[in-house]
């Protein structure tokens, strides 16, 4: 028993090539993920989901330089935000519409969602040209 | 002199048996922690957000768009005309994941979203890098 044991260790698999393909998967793995925090802001792509009643929708509009424009006053985005929550919690409106003027970029009007989004402020959407799109589709 | 040789070899494997226990942690980390995800062929750099509380998982069919405009559905580039097709069996409940430069303009984003009603997609979720304010 003795005598077996010894030559059984001699002839161990040799643990190189393990390692070898252990190293691939690693890089591999290492350059193939993200770890991006992706966070979504939920947006209709049509306005008229957002119209079951008579209660019409809010609309804030978003110039280039990222003031937010609601009921022609320009307002600071934390005060916006909570207004449009409890407004929308007494169902005084349907649901917020943010339109960006032709030369706003996203990051602008993003943070304009992003604000309103945090503040949960519910059933957001996107809008191009004239205020009170919200009957059908074109 | 005999006892020695067989010392040796296993000397070698032992001192390698640390490195391997390293790396296959390494290994099984970037295998849970990270997500395989495929990228545009476009360089990308998304909005960030502060508030928004949602997070979520990449989906595999992720529209991303570049800032001038060029579109890809989750790796392969897509002209704006067949988007129309690759999203006919969009189903009607889930939103689709819209990843955007932040310097496209937001207009074009809104002419996108009339093309995407048209396919049938309802709700978007338009996808924003985390930043801590």
């Amino acid at each position: 028993m003795h005598i077996e044991s010894i030559p059984r260790r001699k002839h161990s698999i040799s643990l190189t090539p393990l390692i070898d393909v252990v190293f691939i998967l690693l890089v591999f793995f290492m350059l193939a993920t993200s770890f991006t925090d992706w966070r979504p802001i939920g947006l209709a792509t049509g306005t008229s989901t957002a119209t079951p009643g008579q209660t019409p929708p809010a609309v804030v509009r978003v110039d280039a330089d990222g003031n937010l424009r609601y009921q022609q006053q320009i307002m600071a985005a934390a005060a916006l935000a909570t207004q449009l929550k409890s407004a929308r919690d007494r169902d005084e409106i349907s649901a917020v519409i943010v339109q960006p003027d032709a030369e706003a970029s996203l990051d602008v009007t993003v943070g304009a969602l992003d604000a309103l989004s945090g503040a949960g402020v519910t059933p957001l959407s996107l809008a191009t040209g004239t205020p009170a799109s919200s009957a059908d589709s074109p | 002199m005999i006892i020695a040789p067989p010392k040796r070899p296993r000397s070698n494997d032992d001192s390698i048996l640390p490195l391997i226990n390293i790396v296959f942690l390494l290994l099984i980390f970037f295998m849970l922690a990270g997500v395989l995800a495929q990228s545009p062929p476009f360089e990308m750099t998304p909005p960030s957000t502060a508030k928004t509380q949602d997070k979520a998982q990449l989906d595999n069919r992720v529209l991303s768009i570049a800032a001038d405009g060029r579109m890809a559905l989750g790796g392969s580039e897509i002209q704006t005309d067949e988007l129309a097709n690759a999203l006919d069996d969009w189903p009607k409940d889930k939103p689709l994941q819209i990843r955007a430069d932040g310097a496209l303009k937001a207009e074009a984003l809104t002419e996108l979203f009339t093309t995407l009603r048209a396919s049938g997609v309802a709700e978007v979720n338009l996808l924003t890098q985390h930043n801590d304010p």
